[in-house]
């Protein structure tokens, strides 16, 4: 069919009924089953002829406004299981890093700063943590003359 | 992509807030900031996991400070006002002054098993001050670090 203007609804009964075997073998294109809806929607001697077409595009019409309604809920009922998803996953994560964070969080660690400089040196570090237990005292007798021993 | 990104910042934010925080309730506590590390007259140990497995202890922080009578006031007023949450107390005093002081707190929260201690030795100018977390408890430390003597 030739490109016409887009607002021409003048068409004589041939073209209407080439247009409409056409619609029926599912042929057309989106102008064109615009042309139709237009025409066929105007009170005019020829589209009452077609008074049958007419029936169908009502009928045609309702069923694709009850699929796309269809349609339309379906999108929301899956949008809905997204969201409900979503938030299952980020409470499941907030109660796996409070459990399992902490416990994976343990690590070895031993350090020393001794008078300013970092000491990594192990073996100086346990030695330094012997020391400081011989320090304390825990019998609580003679404290002051161990504290003297200790600290001059 | 934009919104990829912010998902993924929304899910680590509420896994981050599920973790666990430390609760710093104890005042003695914050002398072990860091404060120290850099000090000339102080020597700071912090220790954590298998090597004080044997001590039955999970963290050990201990300041020793040598010729800081002003750091010495603020360990004796942060430890005489950690007192009053021990649940034992051994006290050592010498002419009135605290010297020594050992004590026992409840673990940081209802979930944790580990015990709170605060070992604290002092005279006019050099300092030793512990801290330790361990599921153990102050007569078996003592116990301990008699042995190890």
């Amino acid at each position: 069919m030739e490109k016409k203007d887009k607002n021409r609804t003048c068409l004589s009964t041939e073209e209407l009924k080439i247009l409409m075997d056409k619609y029926y073998e599912g042929e057309t294109n989106c102008e064109e089953e615009r042309i139709i809806r237009l025409y066929l929607n105007q009170d005019n001697p020829i589209s009452k002829q077609f008074k049958d077409d007419i029936n169908v595009q009502s009928y045609i019409s309702v069923f694709l406004n009850y699929e796309d309604q269809k349609m339309k809920i379906k999108n929301k009922n899956i949008y809905l299981r997204k969201i409900v998803i979503r938030s299952i996953i980020s409470v499941a994560a907030m109660f796996l890093g409070f459990f399992l964070v902490p416990k994976f969080s343990e690590t070895d660690d031993c350090i020393m700063y001794a008078y300013g400089k970092r000491v990594d040196n192990e073996e100086k570090i346990m030695t330094h943590l012997n020391l400081v237990i011989l320090e304390l005292d825990f019998e609580g007798t003679d404290i002051e003359n161990q504290l003297s021993e200790v600290f001059n | 992509m934009k919104n990829k990104i912010l998902k993924l910042i929304f899910f680590l934010l509420t896994t981050i807030i599920g973790c666990d925080l430390y609760s710093q309730e104890l005042e003695s506590v914050i002398h072990f900031d860091g404060r120290y590390n850099k000090s000339d007259n102080a020597v700071v140990t912090y220790l954590k996991g298998k090597k004080i497995k044997d001590y039955r202890l999970s963290l050990f922080h201990s300041i020793t400070l040598t010729q800081a009578t002003e750091d010495i006031i603020l360990f004796n007023t942060t430890v005489l006002n950690d007192k009053k949450h021990a649940v034992k107390i051994e006290e050592i005093y010498s002419q009135n002054k605290l010297r020594a002081c050992y004590m026992q707190f409840d673990p940081i929260n209802e979930n944790s098993t580990l015990n709170r201690f605060i070992l604290y030795k002092a005279d006019q100018e050099n300092a030793i001050l512990i801290y330790m977390e361990g599921d153990t408890t102050l007569e078996q430390l003592i116990k301990i670090f008699i042995n190890k003597n």
